[in-house]
């Protein structure tokens, strides 16, 4: 066998721990709130199957479970790419439409701030949403395969980027 | 840093606040727990499969490859059965060996395609002393397009479970066959390899059967 599957009781920890964390993270990436529930569930299913490789000596559960939940978003997006092209090779293209009750609940001011971080470079967008997601820069370094200190400064250029962005 | 973003901080903090809408948190949950069960679904008319034959059988040689963390992974059979991916089976029963499929080898019909062979496939697991499925359909759409060769008998609507196991190279000619394997009060579909002399052979790697 390619890995052990450790008992749920183990990863119960991890799953209440983070739960929230990861489906917000999710979330704040996609206009859908049925794609994010999608992904979170993918994200712990994946997560409880590979708990068993888990080396805690290696990174935190929590920058374990984020590097999981950024994997499943790139699939996620991957297979959301697939299906526009398709659309659109079917000549049924079809705009991706904001669920609007979704829309509603939440303020153009923050709809604003979450479209500026989407217009950050990579890394540097990537940085902001680790952090929101409460995510020690230690952790953010660790997924981004940098220092800590280079995730400090990605993260506050990435603040410096907003702000201006913001004032325009 | 610095004060100076704090507001800034502040708000993005309330932008990417969401909080999963009640129960999300216990559904998720539930599909984590091995041993709960998806009922097949859409499994109506032209479902499933099977070509008679001799009983079970068949050796197997496995390794179970569950998806990385997350991970795209390698090619995998399709799996268009209606079923849950459970956390692992863990060393399966070996079928019997030294089977041979006699006739009607959904090779050798003409109006069957044999999808191509691929890297891994799932293994099937039901629950109860017989297999749950046996059709006259030479595919079995429930197993991921692959047929299935073994035990007729075709109860089909009854709750699989499914792992994914790596799969050893196919030999020459061969194509991807399910065996039913009973295992005390439940049972497996396993992949093989039916060779063109109708032979079948293990498509899972030993380490993965029990001894």
């Amino acid at each position: 066998m390619i890995h052990a599957v450790a008992p749920l009781q183990e990863f119960e920890g991890v799953y209440a721990e983070l739960f929230n964390r990861i489906y917000a993270y999710v979330r704040a990436q996609l206009r859908s709130e049925a794609d994010a529930e999608d992904v979170t569930a993918t994200v712990f299913m994946n997560a409880y199957r590979a708990w068993g490789r888990y080396e805690p000596q290696a990174e935190t559960p929590a920058a374990w479970l984020f590097r999981i939940a950024r994997n499943a978003l790139l699939d996620h997006h991957r297979g959301a790419g697939r299906r526009e092209r398709l659309l659109r090779v079917a000549g049924r293209e079809r705009p991706e439409f904001e669920d609007p009750a979704a829309t509603a609940e939440r303020s153009l001011e923050h709809e604003r701030l979450l479209a500026l971080v989407a217009s950050l470079p990579d890394r540097q967008r990537e940085a902001v949403r680790l952090r929101m997601a409460e995510l020690s820069f230690a952790e953010v370094g660790s997924l981004l395969d940098c220092s800590e200190d280079a995730a400090k400064m990605l993260y506050h250029r990435a603040l410096r980027a907003l702000r201006e962005m913001l004032s325009e | 840093m610095s004060d100076d973003f704090e507001d800034l901080e502040r708000k993005l903090r309330e932008a990417h606040s969401f909080t999963p809408r009640a129960g999300l948190r216990e559904e998720v949950r539930a599909r984590l727990r091995p041993g709960r069960a998806v009922p097949w679904a859409g499994l109506s008319a032209a479902a499933a499969v099977l070509l008679a034959v001799v009983g079970v059988g068949v050796l197997l040689h496995s390794a179970p490859l569950r998806q990385g963390a997350g991970g795209t992974g390698a090619a995998s059979a399709p799996n268009r059965a209606a079923t849950e991916e459970v956390p692992g089976f863990g060393r399966l029963p070996a079928p019997a060996s030294g089977l041979k499929v006699e006739s009607g080898a959904p090779a050798s019909q003409g109006a069957y395609a044999a999808p191509p062979v691929p890297l891994s496939a799932p293994v099937y697991r039901w629950t109860g002393t017989s297999p749950p499925a046996s059709c006259p359909e030479p595919v079995n759409p429930t197993l991921g397009g692959y047929p299935v060769v073994g035990p007729t008998g075709c109860r089909l609507g009854r709750p699989l479970q499914a792992v994914v196991y790596r799969l050893r190279p196919a030999p020459a000619g061969a194509s991807l066959v399910y065996v039913a394997v009973p295992d005390g009060a439940t049972g497996y579909f396993e992949p093989a390899y039916l060779l063109p002399d109708g032979t079948l052979e293990p498509a899972l790697t030993p380490d993965e059967l029990r001894p």
